[in-house]
């Protein structure tokens, strides 16, 4: 590469480092993903998001709609979904608005084949910046299976919380 | 002139501050290999694990290119241990991907700049320019969101890491009464409704807020040439700060060295040793090397 080959590649890497922040502040306002992440200037600015694993209210039914205990999923499997739920949550905060929601109930029920439909909840807190107090809401995520296509569909709905107790950060 | 290039110029002018016989590629090429070598061992030697299990080999690997790159650095092939090192590097960011945070993105920069430029006047030119450039972008902007933010106005930012990080809490215990701090430790565990997380203290304000404003500043003072000694010694000062707070203390040693590309002399040659023993401590109090002292830091 010559010189002056190297000297415009720098000059555009640098020109991009030094826009990339305004798109990034832009991208977490709007969207709200993640400010620690995507090459972000934003980090020690916000706390990121608390995620609350415990209770998660695990509700799981068959293909005819009958409930199933959780007990009824074997080791590897109940290991796997509390994986696949963790990750949920990761990318859930990472991705903000950007995050699609279905391909975590693609994952899930493609490794509990003989489940049809299961819920969990979650909850989240998040520092409220002009009272400076943590604010929560509590999420349930809904996946289930859609004829017999192999088509999902999935919803999440969240309420703030309003009694704090038992939703401590472990 | 186009844009781009008069941005690259005005951090580093060719004409009127190039360095004769710099050697400022080499030097940052070592001082980043022992950076990376360093950070490796921290964070993949995994002593408690079968070495197949653990990820050992990569802060073997890394440190191998360091070595190589060191005992190499009055040749051609020095550039090329880079080559060794930035695959390590990149499955390290991919590991992570996209929760990459401006720290491992700055450094992965530097490695593929480092590995893309050579030894000749031209090039070190170009990478001060690229330096100064970065060092700029990172005190800006970092001020700059701090202030977007509001987040820092209050304090409220600062007072939820003292109720959660001791070492925040410490450092804070040096000028705040210690009852107000108190009174954050007792919103932990945060649960809904934690807070507010705010001090009263008018010292607490200002210094918090002087995080930003100090940030902007250093990036304003470095951008001008007329100010931009001012703009080191203000933004050495800054870093030295942030990382008594902060403790992230490896970013501090290699940001600290990528300003030194403002610097019209190779202050790195000198400056290498010692940061590589800086390391190297670091690296000590990490394992738990016996006569070293205890302390929180990050790598």
């Amino acid at each position: 590469m010559r010189i002056e080959q190297k000297k415009n590649t720098l000059s555009w890497l640098l020109l991009a480092i030094l826009v990339w922040p305004l798109f990034h502040h832009v991208a977490v306002v709007t969207l709200d993903i993640d400010k620690w992440s995507f090459l972000g200037f934003s980090m020690y600015i916000t706390k990121r998001p608390i995620y609350v694993y415990s209770p998660q209210d695990i509700r799981l039914f068959d293909n005819d709609g009958r409930p199933l205990p959780v007990s009824s999923l074997d080791l590897e499997q109940y290991r796997e979904l509390g994986q696949l739920i963790k990750l949920f949550e990761r990318e859930r905060a990472t991705y903000g608005g950007l995050y699609r929601q279905d391909r975590f109930a693609h994952q899930a029920l493609a490794a509990l084949p003989q489940i049809g439909r299961f819920s969990f909840g979650f909850s989240e807190l998040r520092m409220n910046r002009t009272t400076a107090v943590f604010e929560g809401t509590r999420w349930l995520y809904v996946a289930r299976r859609e004829g017999q296509g192999g088509n999902v569909e999935s919803s999440l709905q969240g309420q703030p919380i309003k009694h704090a107790a038992s939703h401590a950060m472990p | 002139m186009n844009l781009r290039l008069a941005f690259m110029e005005q951090m580093f002018d060719s004409d009127r501050d190039a360095v004769p016989g710099d050697s400022i590629v080499r030097g940052m090429r070592n001082l980043v290999t022992i950076h990376l070598a360093a950070g490796h061992l921290i964070r993949f030697w995994q002593p408690d694990l079968a070495f197949w299990e653990s990820q050992r080999w990569r802060a073997i690997a890394m440190c191998a290119a360091c070595l190589m790159c060191i005992v190499l650095r009055n040749t051609k092939w020095q550039r090329w241990t880079l080559a060794v090192a930035l695959p390590i590097q990149l499955i390290q960011v991919y590991g992570v991907f996209p929760m990459v945070a401006n720290h491992l993105w700055i450094e992965t920069l530097l490695l593929v700049v480092l590995l893309m430029l050579g030894e000749s006047e031209e090039e070190n030119v170009l990478f001060r320019q690229f330096a100064c450039g970065l060092a700029f972008v990172v005190f800006f902007y970092s001020g700059l969101q701090k202030l977007w933010y509001g987040t820092y106005f209050d304090g409220q930012y600062m007072a939820t890491k003292i109720a959660l990080v001791d070492h925040y809490y410490d450092f804070f215990a040096i000028f705040i009464p210690v009852d107000k701090l108190d009174a954050l430790k007792s919103h932990v565990p945060i649960q809904a409704g934690s807070g507010p997380f705010r001090i009263d203290s008018f010292v607490f304000i200002v210094f918090v807020n002087l995080v930003w404003i100090t940030e902007i500043a250093a990036g304003v003072l470095l951008f001008f040439r007329r100010t931009r000694l001012i703009g080191l010694f203000f933004g050495l000062l800054v870093m030295f700060g942030i990382e008594l707070v902060a403790r992230e203390v490896f970013f501090g040693i290699l940001f600290v060295s990528m300003m030194m590309a403002f610097v019209r002399f190779n202050v790195l040659r000198w400056l290498t040793p010692v940061l590589a023993c800086m390391y190297a401590f670091l690296v000590c109090v990490h394992f738990r090397v016996p006569g070293f002292p205890e302390f929180v830091f990050y790598p």
